[in-house]
């Protein structure tokens, strides 16, 4: 573990999440401890089930840990409360999913522009950041199309400028490549790629493509909600073979 | 791309149920509009019923004064006084001209001379353009009931002549000049005709009209009262009737003045036994007579104003029901979409929206359809509102009508009261209020559910 906490962008202590389904308890995320660093691009494997997309939403603020804490530019999170934690997600933090959930009410520019929304910026300079970032994604020709009339990695293109909008720090992407076929798949790796080199963003990527975890970079690997270290891993490796 | 800009979008891409819910909140709103102008008029309906019921009480309350002192006897067309006019006409066989005898000065003189009486007024009273009697059936015209029962016999062609003294006036007998002038004393070969029968007649000031053989210029005309009957008046100076009907010197009424009750009770009781024939109508009988007509008619205002409770308490009780039913149908239409909607929450929170944003992106939406909703119901509340308010609200006129005073029902059909801008303003933030309760109570529940739960949502 880095002692430099000034270069950590995510620093996860002992996550623990356990869900209560009234007939029993499960417990999804055990222990969990993980540093991650500014600019630093992880790919989080494993098989379904295994509690990689709980860790990630830990991470991105959408559901709290039942113990453990989540430091996020060395911010406890689970210190602030939770009517806060938005302003965090809002400025830090952008995400992207596997389904897209783009607004179908909203052309694709709108959908980028939304969440700049709370971000204070005027109409024109939203819809120039806007058309600005659709065209980082490669969909300048398509700023007025609604998500109907784009194709599935047009439409996860649209989610990542949204991510983008408010010029967040860490970029968090479940699946992004589970609905699309392999050419735009190889598109959006790229593209995290490079949005990691050219805008230092610090991007965790859930997967259970080897393909997409190896070329992301580094690869976190979890079964039956434990992060596995080296060895686990290798073991688990040779048991499935 | 701003919040209402968004709401806008939103209720647009959800076409069939904003029309729902634009129709549950129009038809709400012009409830709430139609049915206090509704009962605006039925008020006013009622109030004018009221005040006329009311104005004939009281006028039957000075006559009961005045008539305590007066006794009145009559051959031929009996019953005629100034009390019961339009209440006790007994029979209509009264009319047969055969039989009538006549006053005569020696009877003025010896009535006259009875203890307690001030003076006597003699006048003729004639009754002319009878149907045929063959095929009539004795009926009555009792007010009280709001019943004609005139078999087949058409009345609509007699009238009644009057010969009355112009030097003093009676009241109920003397005319009410509304055009032209009264008649002169022993004025002969000029008429006053009431205005129901000189309208039937088509006739006016300066024009004439041949009685029985005689030759007379209308040189007034008096406003009709009362039933279709006694409206139908020929006024004639006493002289010129006497002449006319060959009966100089006679008269057919008599109208006794006494100086007090006992006296007016002794005085008819005297002129009962003196003129056997003739219909002595008492003090006393006509008090009782109007008695009975005021208890009709105050049976009458209890039901209008029955009614007037009743119709307030239907529109409370409609006015109510529409804005639970409008809140309620905005609530179920909010909870339906605000379910419908949980995964764009989810996604809505997870870019950094506030619960407070996501309430108040569903509490505009919640509005704007109310919004809409309210403007298409004030129209057709204004519009439409006679027809609305006739369908939920209980009529008030029949029950007037039951009551028997004609004219209150007439009054009552032709009052209509408009919406007022006040009640359009009350009611319409009345149902935004709803829209905007049944709007935000779904949306703040759902900006409680954490991003993750409401991600899962399908």
């Amino acid at each position: 573990m880095s002692d430099d906490v000034q270069d950590l962008a995510i620093k996860a202590v002992n996550v623990s999440k356990e869900y209560d389904l009234k007939t029993h308890k499960v417990l999804a995320l055990r222990d969990a401890t993980f540093e991650v660093k500014r600019g630093e691009s992880i790919a989080i494997k494993g098989p379904s089930g295994s509690g990689k997309t709980t860790l990630l939403t830990m991470i991105g603020l959408l559901d709290s840990p039942t113990s453990g804490s989540i430091t996020i530019d060395g911010v406890d999170m689970t210190q602030i409360r939770e009517n806060k934690l938005h302003e965090v997600r809002q400025k830090k933090i952008g995400f992207v999913f596997q389904a897209f959930n783009l607004m179908p009410y909203l052309t694709a520019q709108e959908n980028v522009e939304l969440p700049m929304e709370l971000g204070g910026l005027t109409r024109g300079q939203r819809k120039e950041r806007a058309t600005e970032l659709l065209g980082i994604v490669g969909l300048a020709e398509r700023v007025d199309h609604r998500p109907t009339k784009l194709s599935a990695g047009e439409q996860q293109r649209v989610a990542i400028a949204r991510a983008l909008a408010n010029g967040p720090s860490i970029l968090l992407a479940d699946e992004p490549t589970g609905n699309l076929d392999s050419k735009s798949k190889k598109e959006i790796v790229k593209l995290f790629g490079r949005l990691r080199r050219e805008q230092g963003m610090t991007v965790i990527i859930v997967t259970h493509d080897d393909k997409v975890a190896n070329d992301i970079g580094k690869v976190i690997r979890m079964h039956d909600g434990r992060l596995l270290t080296s060895k686990d891993a290798e073991f688990l490796q040779d048991e499935e073979e | 791309m701003g919040l209402v800009n968004r709401a806008f979008k939103s209720i647009w891409r959800r076409k069939w149920r904003t029309g729902v819910a634009l129709i549950a909140i129009a038809i709400a709103m012009a409830i709430m509009i139609a049915i206090p102008a509704g009962l605006s008029s039925n008020q006013a309906a009622a109030v004018s019923a009221r005040d006329s019921i009311q104005g004939s009480i009281s006028s039957m309350n000075n006559e009961i004064q005045n008539m305590s002192l007066v006794v009145e006897a009559s051959y031929g067309s009996e019953g005629r006084s100034p009390g019961n006019e339009n209440f006790s006409r007994p029979s209509f066989t009264s009319y047969s001209e055969s039989s009538v005898s006549t006053f005569t000065t020696e009877d003025v003189s010896n009535v006259s001379s009875l203890e307690g009486v001030v003076s006597v007024v003699g006048y003729v009273q004639k009754t002319e353009g009878m149907p045929n009697m063959t095929s009539f059936q004795p009926g009555s015209f009792t007010r009280g009931s709001g019943d004609f029962t005139r078999s087949e016999v058409n009345f609509s062609s007699v009238y009644e002549v009057w010969g009355i003294p112009t030097n003093t006036t009676i009241e109920g007998i003397t005319p009410t000049i509304i055009s032209g002038r009264g008649l002169n004393p022993d004025e002969e070969g000029s008429a006053v005709v009431s205005q129901t029968l000189a309208s039937s007649w088509n006739l006016g000031v300066g024009d004439s009209k041949t009685i029985e053989g005689v030759s007379l210029t209308i040189v007034g005309i008096s406003s009709s009262s009362g039933t279709a009957m006694s409206s139908r008046v020929v006024y004639l100076s006493l002289a010129q009737a006497q002449e006319m009907y060959s009966m100089e010197g006679k008269d057919t009424n008599l109208y006794v003045y006494t100086n007090s009750t006992s006296s007016a009770d002794n005085v008819s009781t005297e002129m009962e036994a003196m003129f056997s024939s003739a219909q002595v109508t008492t003090s006393a009988e006509r008090v009782a007579a109007l008695s009975a007509s005021q208890t009709a008619m105050s049976n009458s205002l209890s039901s209008t104003n029955a009614t007037l409770a009743l119709t307030q308490a239907s529109a409370n009780q409609e006015t109510i029901l529409a804005l639970v039913a409008t809140s309620g149908i905005i609530l179920l239409i909010m909870v339906f979409s605000v379910r419908e909607r949980t995964r764009e929450i989810g996604v809505m929170k997870t870019l950094g929206f506030s619960n407070m944003k996501v309430v108040s992106q569903f509490l505009l939406e919640g509005l704007t359809v109310t919004f809409i909703g309210c403007i298409i119901g004030a129209i057709v509340g204004i519009v439409a509102y006679p027809a609305i308010s006739k369908l939920l609200l209980p009529p008030t006129t029949s029950a007037a009508a039951r009551g028997g005073v004609f004219a209150v029902q007439t009054a009552a059909a032709t009052v209509s009261v408009s919406p007022e801008i006040g009640m359009v303003l009350i009611a319409f933030l009345a149902v935004l209020a709803m829209g905007a309760l049944g709007s935000i109570y779904p949306a703040w529940k759902a900006s409680r559910i954490k991003p993750v739960e409401a991600l899962r949502n399908e």
